[in-house]
């Protein structure tokens, strides 16, 4: 499923979106990480709130209004991702997933090329995995964790 | 302090009402959240005053938390932890929670103090403080600041 989050066009494959919904209302949460500010609820439970510009090192100055949420779910943990926009859930063939050059981030190791478009891969599985279990220490950055 | 008012599941299923349980909780107005105890956690309530204490610590430096109106002068004792002191905000609100209104955090979230998340309206109201970990922060907090003057405290009320 491509999406576009603050100008750059991104993709997460569609097995782990489990709903795409405008805005929920959120709590920040006091001392959580920027990657994870943020709680809201979701069909009866509360979810993080993960910040993908901040993960993916988007400049906060190319941050621009997130009226979507993509609700992922993967090795039964789910968390919200805000989107500018997203799109339709696409078959793309294996031979169209290349080394990821548009965003050089160890969470986007491939992209997808189509024509004159392309997007990045997101590996949410990877993100997941480390946002929330690298941040069981309170007040330690997960990216700085991971470098 | 009033019997908070977490009814026996029982009595409300034997009144066939519809009701869910409901339990109360006090909310504390602050930024960048609100933050929420259980009332019957709450042993006592008081004012700075005449009494005194060393062992008061602000409830806002351990949870990361400010008091919306800027006056935290208000102090309770919590009934697990009869000898320590929280200052508190004194803007709070008395609610009654279903069970159905709390809603488990993520362990992440848990390791910064919250067990629940309160939901009024479908929305996020407030976060619920883990109190066991909120013991175990003020007590840390005293050992690490020790003072030696006493604040003062009274006015105690048996209720919210």
């Amino acid at each position: 499923m491509p999406f576009e989050l603050d100008g750059t066009w991104l993709a997460i494959e569609a097995r782990f979106v489990r709903e795409v919904v405008g805005t929920l209302p959120q709590i920040v949460v006091p001392n959580a990480t920027p990657q994870l500010p943020a709680l809201c609820a979701w069909r009866g439970r509360a979810i993080p709130v993960l910040d993908l510009s901040q993960i993916l090192g988007i400049p906060s100055e190319e941050r621009r209004s997130k009226p979507r949420l993509l609700v992922i779910e993967t090795g039964g943990s789910v968390v919200a991702i805000p989107v500018s926009q997203a799109r339709a859930v696409e078959v793309v063939p294996k031979e169209r997933l290349r080394p990821a050059h548009v965003i050089s981030n160890q969470y986007c190791p491939t992209e997808i090329h189509q024509g004159s478009f392309a997007a990045g891969v997101v590996d949410v599985e990877r993100i997941v995995d480390d946002m929330l279990d690298h941040s069981e220490t309170v007040g330690e950055n997960p990216i700085a964790a991971a470098q | 302090m009033k019997t908070p008012s977490r009814q026996p599941n029982e009595t409300l299923r034997q009144h066939g009402a519809g009701l869910d349980p409901v339990s109360s909780y006090v909310i504390f107005r602050t930024t960048p959240c609100d933050v929420a105890v259980a009332s019957k956690e709450i042993a006592r309530f008081g004012n700075l005053g005449d009494s005194s204490t060393n062992r008061l610590v602000q409830l806002s430096a351990i949870l990361g938390v400010r008091a919306r109106c800027d006056e935290e002068n208000r102090v309770l004792h919590l009934t697990a932890s009869p000898t320590l002191w929280l200052m508190v905000p004194r803007e709070m609100v008395v609610v009654g929670v279903p069970d159905d209104a709390l809603l488990a955090v993520p362990t992440v979230f848990r390791h910064l103090g919250y067990e629940a998340l309160l939901i009024e309206d479908d929305q996020p109201r407030a976060l619920v403080v883990d109190l066991v970990q909120l013991q175990r922060r003020a007590e840390r907090y005293l050992a690490q600041s020790p003072r030696d003057a006493t604040v003062q405290l009274d006015n105690f009320t048996d209720s919210v």
